[in-house]
Parts: C-alpha cells; structure tokens; sequence
C-alpha cells in the first residue's frame, strides 16, 4: 500500500515510517498538515495515516479539506486525544478509523490490512451449509435467506463449529479453540453460549443444525458446500 | 474529674453554661432574698412578743404582787432586780407552764431557742428596781413558714435551672442556626461541585464566616483546576513521546537483525513503557473524572463478550501465575445484552480483572459469575487473596489507596476509577472480603429502549 504518514512528531512519524516500510508499505511522510494537504493532493495514496494536533492546520481541517477537493483516500486518525467525542467527530467527518496513542504496533498493522482489504475487495470466504451461509469477511450469518445477528463470541463459536461440520467437537475444544483459555471444567460458558446460539439459528426450523452428543461434545450437521 | 468537652456541642456547651450562671446568679439572690424574708417574718413576731411583753409589764404589780395570766400558749418570766442588792423573785406562770425560759438574759434583743421565740423587756420601777419580763411564744409557725418557703426557693431555684437550660438551649439553637445551614451546606461541597454558599442578609460574624468560606472555595477551586489541567495536559504531553518509545521499540522488535539479549530488553522496556501507558492513561482519566468532563455513551453491548475480550487481554498475565478461571453463568436462558458504555466498562472489568490475577496467590483459580434479575445484570469476579494482603475495605475504592504489602505497584487508582466509572453509568461496584474470598460486584441496570445503538 502507499501511504502517506502526516505527523508533526519527527521521532514518531520517522520509526513509523520505518515499520511501515518492513511491513511491506511503500510511506511518504509529511510533518506539517499543509505540506501533507498538498502532497495528498498531488500524488494518489492508499492510505493516509493522520495525526489530529499538528501545527498551522489540524487534523480534522485536512479532512475536511480533502473530502472538499474530492480525495476520498481512506484516512486513519492517530491521535493522542483519546475521549470518545474526538473519536466520533474524527469518524463522523470521514476518518476510516481512529487509533489512540500509545498505540500497539501490531494493533495499527491490523487495522491497515482491514482497510487494505475493503480497498482490493477480497471475495471474503463463506461457509455454506444448508440454507445457513457464513460470510467470514463481512461476519455476517444468513438462513433461509433471514440475516441473524450474533454476538461476537457467537460468531467465532459458529465458525469454530462449520469449520468442523459433520465432526464432534468436545466442550475443552471449543474454549481452546474460541476462548483460546483453558476454563475451569466447572464453568457452563459452553453451554451458554451454544444454548444461544441455537436459539437463534436453530429456532423455528425443521432442521435443527446444533446437535449435542452426550458425553462428546457438540456437533453442526449438515451439507457443506 | 474532667469533663470530656468534645462530646457536648457547641449549642449544648451554650445551653449548660448560661444555665450555670444563671444557677449562680440565682442562688446568690434568692439566698439574700430569703434571708431578708426570714428577717422580715422575725422582725414581725418580735414586734408581736414586744407589744405583748409591754401588756405583762402594765399588768404585773409588785404591791400587791400580781401577775397576768398567760393566753395562748404564751410563757414568761418576770424577774424584779433592785439596785441595793441583787435578788429576784420568781413571779411566773411556770406554775401554769412550766417552761424553761432562760431568766440569765442580758440583751434585749429577740432570739429563738428550742422551737420557741422569746423577748426580754427590763422596766425601770420608782424604787430604783427592776422588772425584767422575759416573754416567749412557740415558734412552730414562723419556723414551718419559713421551711417552706426554704422548700419553695429550692423548688424555683431547680425549676428556674432546668427552665434556663431549655431556653438557653433554644436560643442558643436559633442562634447558631445560621451557622448550621453553613455547616450543612459546606458539607455538600465536593471537587466537583464546588458552589458559592449564599451570605446571610445580616451583617454579623456569620456573614463575615461565610464570607471568609466562599474566599477560600474559590481558592480551592481555583487550585483544583490547576491540578485537574496540570494532570490532563502532562497526561497528553506524556502521550505523544510515550508513542515514540513503543513504535521505536515495536518496530525494532519486528527487526531480525537484533540479537537475542538486545530482543530481551527492548522486551523489558516495552513491558515499562505500557506500564508507563497505563499510568498514563490513569492520570488522564483521574484528571477527567474530578472534572466532570468525562461523556458516555450507551449502546447495547454483550457483557459476556465484553468480560472474554478483558480474559483474552490478561491471558498472559494469568498464565504467568498459573491462573485458572471458572466461569459460571447462573441461566442458560438469560440475554446478557445491557445498555453500557462499552469502552468505560471495559476498563471496570479490566481494573477488577488486573486485581483478582494480582492479588491471588500462584495456581488459585478466579470464579467469574454472571447474574441476572428483572433490573440487573450482574457480574462477579472471585478470588482468594494472599494471606498477608489484609484490605481496609471502607478505604479500597478511595484514590490513591494501597493494599500492603503489594504498594509500590500503580498509584492506587484503579478501584477508584473503576468505582467513578461505575457510578456515572448509574452502575454500582461492590467490595466484599471474608475468609480471605475477595468478591467484586459489578452490577449494570437494564434499559429498555428501543432506539439504541449495537456496537458492533
């Protein structure tokens, strides 16, 4: 990805740079936000890594700035204003995303390979079985063609299971494998969270998918395609 | 004995003084008041004995010797003196009543002896003699009347005592109201509510007192800005070269060109400079709390999703202590969907969490339990803690508190933001401990609305 890195914080913006680069990138950087306007302006990036509180112009000017001379690069506010109305104005005006500082590197090249793939629009997987389909990029969950909405652990608990579809999985495979900790065996998170799940994908269909195997575990039944 | 003052209030300490004086003040002039009284009802009686002394003297004779019968329950003595020699004759009517007057008196003056009140009267007779009538009456009733009025002096002296305590009690309290509704209103002044008192209309030393109060409020609000603004900008400034030093050190850490003892302590610094982060990021908080600038915003959170995202963050932590977690839910059935600001709760559960793995002792095990009724949702994290960590519980959630002997790490703060944090979500957070079982209760209304956000 090109990015172009605008941070008045020479250190900061240089070992950003730095990093960027041995992840693959290809950074110009600017620490001044009306130098880093005009080269946005006249060269075309991916990806604009922007810092709110620089001298002469702010972030949230060149955002507004860019979004008025028609340069819809995704932008991704790095700032150390960390209160949620900073957040929610800088995604209001059009930011992607927003990363408090101190940040965690890995977390910041996490967040660049999600926008790097909205960019490319990968064909994220799906699992289909049945009439349930999982959309493993847009974490969506359909059957019969009625969107069900599950919480985040739900989700990865789902997945976990199509992965393994037609295969018994035992309680101590799930948490491994979805909590990625090793519980208590007194605790009932599995149960909980299967019992939700089946709720909410299994209620009202003749075709129950979520099946519990006594003493074994848990299966998810049903044709793969 | 020394009377322990502190325990008396200044009104009570007011009321017992003034009753005191007047005590004093009273018992001094109904001391003289009674005794010119008793003087008075003397002088009378003796008036009577003098007049009646008088009448023996007209009616008694020496040639022919008579002698008046007595009345009543009057006796007397009749003693006749001559000059040339000294003899008396005994003309009472001792015979009739046989009483013991004293026949030695010299003074003319009045005197009580043995419930009686007696009056010597000595005329002058034309033979150069003497008649000497030494008269006397029972003083029974001047005696009762004056017991009594001793009994009824007694009585308004006590009664006066205690009817003085009362008003000066009372009055002392309306005095002292003014200043009470000072204390009262002084009391409710917090950090964050730091509101002028209003100064009484009457120009008195109460005006001058909460005159002297509002100056000092200001001053106080005026350096608890200072400190809420020092804390906030050197929190920020911190922020941006704190940043320098991670991403410098992450990315390093991402070089494989560095051996393995500098990878080492780029790691130990790393571990520092989150710490320092974390710090940070307290002071940013504390600095937001204390002057109310701190916003929430409600969306509809999983709890159980919120509390796994914080276990996932302390895995390493817990692994390290070979922690285990137990996690209890007590329904299948519950939807553990709440109302909540998911970024301040999960720096609640990240506080209780980052304590329980802390303070319980290697290989123990932290129970987390989910709770819930009509209204609440509730989460609890159980640990049993080090033997030697013994909490003052009423000081936990108070800024800047340590648990010995773990002081030393962190300012203290955690419970206490954790507990603000609580609280501005109409949350509340509970401390119990006993037999060294540590139980933090985090317990979250349910709201039911229609027009709320999911987070996502």
């Amino acid at each position: 990805m090109k990015i172009l890195l605008i941070e008045d914080e020479q250190n900061l913006a240089d070992f950003m740079a730095k990093g960027l680069l041995q992840a693959g990138h290809i950074v110009e950087v600017s620490h001044n936000g009306a130098k880093g306007l005009e080269i946005a302006g006249s060269d075309t990036f991916d990806l604009i890594l922007l810092d709110l509180m620089l001298p002469g112009t702010n972030g949230y000017d060149i955002l507004t700035n860019l979004r008025s001379f028609n340069i819809f690069t995704p932008v991704l506010i790095i700032s150390a204003l960390s209160d949620s109305s900073h957040v929610v104005k800088g995604l209001d005006m059009g930011a992607v995303d927003y990363i408090k500082k101190p940040f965690d590197w890995e977390e910041l090249l996490a967040r660049i390979r999600v926008i790097q793939k909205k960019l490319i629009n990968i064909q994220t997987p799906k699992i289909i079985i049945d009439d349930m389909t999982i959309d493993l990029g847009s974490r969506k969950v359909t059957r019969a063609e009625k969107e069900i909405r599950l919480t985040a652990k739900e989700f990865v608990l789902l997945e976990y299971l199509a992965r393994n579809a037609n295969r018994i999985v035992s309680k101590n495979q799930i948490m491994e494998n979805v909590w990625e900790m090793d519980f208590d065996p007194g605790s009932n998170i599995v149960e909980v969270h299967i019992h939700g799940l089946r709720k909410k994908i299994d209620k009202g269909s003749d075709n129950p998918l979520i099946e519990t195997v006594l003493g074994l575990g848990y299966s998810l039944k049903g044709e793969k395609s | 004995m020394k009377l322990n003052w502190p325990t008396l209030n200044l009104r009570k300490k007011a009321a017992v003084f003034f009753a005191t004086a007047f005590l004093v003040l009273w018992s001094c002039a109904s001391f003289l008041f009674f005794q010119r009284l008793k003087k008075t009802l003397y002088a009378t009686l003796d008036g009577q004995l003098k007049a009646r002394a008088t009448i023996v003297t007209e009616k008694t004779s020496l040639h022919p010797k008579i002698v008046p019968l007595p009345q009543n329950n009057e006796s007397f003595l009749i003693l006749y003196q001559h000059t040339d020699f000294y003899h008396h004759t005994n003309l009472t009517d001792t015979v009739f009543k046989p009483v013991s007057l004293p026949f030695t008196v010299r003074s003319d003056s009045a005197f009580s002896e043995n419930h009686w009140r007696v009056i010597r009267q000595k005329t002058h007779l034309e033979n150069r003699g003497y008649l000497i009538v030494v008269y006397g009456v029972p003083a029974n009733a001047v005696e009762e009347e004056i017991l009594s009025l001793t009994f009824i002096n007694w009585l308004l002296l006590m009664c006066g005592f205690l009817l003085s305590l009362v008003v000066a009690n009372w009055l002392t309290g309306r005095l002292l109201s003014p200043l009470q509704k000072v204390i009262a209103l002084t009391q409710a002044i917090n950090f964050k509510t730091i509101t002028l008192l209003n100064a009484p209309s009457t120009k008195d030393e109460i005006n001058d007192l909460v005159v002297s109060f509002n100056r000092m409020l200001v001053r106080i609000k005026e350096q608890s800005d200072k400190q809420t603004a020092f804390f906030a900008s050197a929190s920020h400034e911190l922020r941006t070269p704190l940043s320098v030093m991670q991403t410098r050190l992450q990315v390093w850490l991402q070089s494989e060109a560095i051996s393995p003892e500098i990878k080492s302590l780029f790691e130990q610094q790393l571990t520092e400079v989150k710490r320092m982060t974390k710090m940070t990021n307290d002071f940013l908080l504390l600095s937001q709390l204390k002057s109310g600038q701190i916003l929430t915003t409600g969306t509809v959170t999983n709890l159980s999703d919120l509390v796994a995202v914080s276990l996932s963050y302390f895995k390493s932590k817990a692994d390290q202590k070979n922690t285990t977690f137990k996690i209890e839910y007590s329904s299948l059935e519950a939807d553990w969907d709440v109302v909540m600001d998911a970024e301040k709760t999960t720096i609640i559960v990240n506080n209780l969490l980052e304590n329980a793995i802390k303070y319980s002792p290697d290989k123990e095990k932290i129970t987390i339990r989910f709770e819930k009724s009509e209204t609440r949702v509730m989460v609890c994290i159980e640990n049993y803690i080090h033997a030697d960590i013994n909490p003052v519980m009423a000081d936990l959630k108070n800024e800047f508190y340590h648990s010995k002997p773990l002081d030393g790490e962190g300012f203290g703060l955690g419970l206490w933001i954790a507990n603000q944090l609580a609280t501005i979500q109409q949350m509340s957070l509970e401390l119990y401990i006993q037999n060294g079982c540590f139980q933090a209760w985090l317990s979250i209304p349910v709201t039911k609305s229609e027009n709320l956000i999911r987070a996502i």
